[in-house]
């Protein structure tokens, strides 16, 4: 653990932000390389269906056209994209092992990167332009006549699992893509012994993490030297570089891979992706630079999608309102493939429970493949949609019982003697679900007391009319998965430090953040310190920004690291001195006897005496320098309660956000201002999930708002200040006690918003079964419910 | 066919032959290395390519390159040099006002432009420039509290912290 700090705990202002702020930023698209021709890719515009032709020949007369590649000119060059252990895969293995259940599966598409023969969703790229002009590949786009013999499209998810249904996969029995079951207790007793059982159908609709930077990708070959380089926006170049090693059949050491400043990824740009492959294999073809941005109509119709579940979920209630057991049987929709597997559905399984003592759980998953763009975690990964399951339930079983929803829940905390507390099932590490730290009631409590003290809680109606409702919801996140994350800590021979990391920021501070605790393990001054992020060139292994893990995962490898190499300083100055290492101490970068600050040494020198040839080089391993990768035991828990109170018209559909309170436990906060900005960042995003965005398709698999103006994001106008506390409970499971808070502020959101929404209209009776809660939807749940009560 | 451009862009004197339908945010990026002008979704909506063209808020991906003939145009690289962009940028880093920061050059600069406009500015003002740019990191919050404080009527809460 850290002592005393002078920058961690504190909100050190971002090393990050002079570039980002004057236009010196380093984007993908701001990369300018001599030569380097432009990638246009030719996508289906049909859901389903077999590519009988490409007419390429009018396109090849274009001036300034390169070449032009289909899917039958590449294909042998390619693998087809089977996941690698770049990804989810890593735990699967262990997670079916432990299960114990023999129906469990999961299927695998062993997709081509560019259609052969069969397109399975519209978006999915069929022929690749090159030429030397932007605007011209996409003219010869326009030339080329793609015939495709389609076949019945496969669009709601329900219809998928119907034995009639046309498949996606020829060569799976079914439209099944994965099917998981995990139980705990005696739940047939549950059910039976309840006072009360509510059973609703609960969806969370398909939304986009639609980061303003879309996703870009440039690949250098250079055959002198037989290295690939590939700048991407993405939240994992190492894995990229394996993935595109298997794909291309190159070695991993000949393969470069950059993560320039990343404008948001939100965990669109956690997988890798077919872009990425083909301008990389263009690129060795050609002997030429090639790039590839993306534009705002690809971003939705390929870059992955996310949400879309469908919960079928009961619970049995005891008289006091004690929740007995819990079954859920819930569809996820995962459009044309899988590309992380169990993530985001073992994700809803395992945090379901949430913060609530349950003693019996029964629950089902299955994903269908569909003809839509494929589903992949988006910040909250699965999460979002248990709570907004689960916290819903629980509310219509008070209503049900006629008690107070905030008091019913309160009652179902997991009570904080109960820390650690076991859950019964496992993680999707495999490992068994353990709540290290935390404390649930007083979480909830101090959010309660945040209200009381910011509104008039009895309110029930504004000045104009609308309806006055609160709502609550409370979650648990496993965060800081691994299976590791590397840092790599160096005194240079001038004296400063240089830290570089797998892990690579979209926008979390990692530039500041990870110097804070690099200063303060070192004890030098955080201007001295440097942060590399995001380039495999910089640390051999590597894992990725996302699921919540850097602080925790990063975090803890840099401060290792970090207390290695003052270590080896300490060894080093106290043999020569002839005293113990114990007897030093490090500060602002100056090492000295402890009583005695007259005989010093700085870092610098005793940087200089381990260059190769120092006197230290000669006597100990040469360098100074460390180089960590941390393996968590297993994924650590952080909590929290939000609290919205909405006003409703009822005549428009309209909802407005009055207040909105967060009470989250991350651990001590290493940077207060950036985790704020962290949270907020992802309340809004829960606001957008909860109220706006939802990608529509019709009948034929048409996506029809594929653009930001059908498409709504959260804007200014619709985010309220927040009212955010935190608790600090450290986490037992890492050297800094931290946990993560990447994807926490998105995850009770659309459970809070809609539970206040229900709470405005209980006049009315409306039920709310599914965000986002559109002006369209509410409207309708209103009519509905007032023609059935007449 | 190309057609001549003559335009000011960061005082710089322009004088280009152009193809007619080269879009001012390529203009910029592309040919003039302005890479501080950001496009995120090429149809208006987001802001994040605003520069400033004679004094006003513009977006750049939906102005062609030749509309800004005989104008005087701003990026975030020229608008950096004015003492405004201080006080702007400041507050910003000080609010901690941006995240990943691909918004944020779109977003200074329809700042930038509102406070050299000489009006008298209020918080609606501010709502309003921001209600007009897409940030999907920093849920708005901060970004409004910087724009306040950069204008002079917020002036930080530093118990928050």
């Amino acid at each position: 653990m850290l002592g005393e700090t002078r920058y961690v705990g504190s909100s050190v202002l971002r090393n990050e932000d002079q570039r980002l702020l004057n236009g010196n930023g380093n984007f993908l698209d701001d990369i300018k390389i001599s030569g380097c021709q432009y990638i246009h890719f030719v996508r289906s515009n049909i859901a389903h269906g077999i590519v009988k032709s490409i007419d390429i020949s009018e396109a090849e007369k274009v001036a300034h056209i390169t070449k032009i590649y289909t899917g039958r000119d590449l294909q042998g060059m390619l693998q087809s994209m089977a996941p690698s252990k770049a990804d989810g895969g890593i735990f699967e293995e262990k997670l079916f092992s432990t299960m114990g259940d023999q129906d469990a599966f999961i299927r695998r598409e062993d997709r081509h990167p560019i259609v052969v023969g069969k397109v399975r969703h519209v978006g999915e790229i069929i022929a690749v332009v090159v030429g030397t002009d932007p605007y011209v590949v996409e003219d010869a786009a326009e030339l080329i006549i793609v015939d495709i013999e389609e076949i019945q499209p496969v669009v709601d998810p329900k219809n998928a699992l119907e034995a009639e249904s046309p498949k996606i996969y020829d060569h799976w029995e079914d439209n099944r893509s994965l099917h998981l079951h995990v139980r705990k207790g005696d739940i047939e007793a549950a059910f039976a012994n309840a006072h009360t059982i509510v059973k609703r159908t609960f969806h969370s609709g398909r939304i986009s993490a639609s980061p303003i930077e879309t996703r870009g990708v440039i690949a250098h070959f250079e055959d002198h030297n037989e290295k690939l380089t590939v700048w991407s926006s993405t939240q994992i170049p190492h894995p990229v570089r394996t993935y595109l090693a298997h794909s291309l059949n190159l070695p991993s050491s000949r393969i470069r891979v950059v993560a320039p400043d990343v404008g948001g990824g939100f965990g669109c740009k956690a997988i890798p992706y077919p872009e990425e492959i083909l301008c990389s294999l263009i690129s060795i073809q050609l002997k030429i630079p090639v790039r590839w941005i993306e534009d705002r109509l690809e971003h939705f119709t390929s870059s992955i999608h996310s949400r879309d579940q469908f919960h079928d979920i009961e619970i049995a209630m005891d008289a006091e309102g004690k929740i007995l057991g819990l079954r859920d049987d819930f569809l996820m929709d995962c459009g044309a493939s899988n590309p992380l597997g169990v993530v985001q559905p073992y994700n809803t399984i395992a945090h379901l429970a949430g913060c609530y003592e349950v003693p019996a759980m029964d629950v089902t998953a299955t994903a269908v493949v569909t003809n839509k763009v494929p589903l992949s975690p988006y910040r909250g990964a699965g999460r979002p949609e248990a709570v907004f399951a689960m916290d819903r339930i629980l509310d219509v079983a008070a209503q049900e019982m006629g008690l107070d929803p905030f008091d019913v829940r309160r009652k179902n905390l997991v009570p904080s003697e109960s820390m650690p507390y076991s859950v019964g099932i496992n993680y999707r590490d495999g490992a068994p679900i353990v709540y290290d730290s935390g404390d649930f009631p007083k979480c909830f409590d101090t959010a309660v007391e945040l209200l009381q003290s910011s509104c008039d809680t009895d309110q029930r109606r504004d000045e104009s009319g609308r309806y006055i409702g609160l709502g609550a919801a409370t979650y648990v996140e496993g965060t800081g998965i691994g299976p590791f994350e590397g840092a790599l800590v160096r005194v240079d021979e001038t004296g400063n430090i240089h830290v570089a990391i797998g892990a690579c920021p979209q926008g979390q501070g990692h530039e500041t953040v990870f110097a804070q605790v690099a200063a303060d393990t070192l004890s030098v001054d955080i201007e001295d310190v440097k942060v590399v992020t995001g380039d495999t060139d910089a640390i051999p292994y590597g894992w990725g920004t996302l699921a919540s893990r850097s602080a925790v995962v990063a975090g803890s490898a840099v401060y290792e690291a970090a207390t290695k190499v003052l270590q080896k300083v300490k060894i080093a100055v106290a043999d020569e001195w002839e005293i113990s290492p114990d007897d030093l101490l490090a500060q602002h970068g100056r090492i000295f006897v402890q009583g005695t600050p007259a005989k010093e040494i700085t870092l610098e020198e005793v940087a200089e005496k381990f260059s190769p040839g120092g006197d230290y080089a000669q006597k100990f391993t040469p360098g100074l320098e460390e180089q960590i990768y941390w393996e968590p035991p297993t994924v650590t828990f952080a909590s929290g309660v939000h609290i919205a109170r909405v006003a409703v018209d009822a005549d428009t559909g309209a909802v407005e956000i009055l207040s909105y309170i967060v009470v989250h436990d991350c651990g001590p906060l290493l940077n207060p201002q950036i985790v704020d900005g962290q949270i907020a960042g992802g309340v809004a995003q829960g606001i957008g999930a909860a109220l706006f965005e939802e990608i529509c398709y019709d009948d034929n698999g048409q996506p029809l708002n594929p653009n930001l103006m059908d498409y709504i994001l959260p804007t200014n106008d619709t985010i309220p200040d927040l009212l955010i506390e935190h608790l600090e409970t450290p986490s037992p499971l890492n050297p800094l006690g931290i946990k993560g808070v990447g994807e926490a502020g998105t995850i009770p959101p659309p459970a809070a918003i809609a539970n206040a929404i229900e709470n405005a209209l209980t006049e009315i009776g409306v039920e709310i079964n599914k965000v986002p809660v559109s002006p369209k939807y509410l409207l309708n749940q209103i009519q509905k419910t007032k023609e059935a009560k007449l | 066919m190309k057609v001549n451009l003559r335009t000011q862009i960061n005082d710089r004197e322009i004088d280009l032959e152009i193809e007619p339908r080269l879009l001012l945010s390529d203009l910029l990026r592309e040919h003039l290395n302005f890479t501080g002008t950001h496009v995120g979704c090429s149809y208006g909506v987001c802001g994040a390519c605003t520069v400033i063209i004679d004094g006003k808020p513009a977006r750049s991906c939906l102005t062609l390159a030749i509309q800004a003939n005989n104008c005087s145009v701003r990026t975030i690289e020229g608008v950096a040099t004015s003492s405004t962009f201080d006080r702007v940028s400041s507050a910003f880093h000080q609010e901690h006002g941006l995240q990943c920061g691909f918004c944020t050059p779109g977003i200074i600069c329809s700042i930038v432009a509102l406070t050299e406009s000489g009006n008298n500015i209020d918080e609606e003002d501010i709502d309003k420039v921001v209600d007009g740019h897409l940030c999907r990191c920093t849920g708005y919050v901060n970004i409004r509290k910087a724009a306040k404080k950069a204008v002079g009527i917020y002036q930080g809460d530093e118990n928050a912290r």
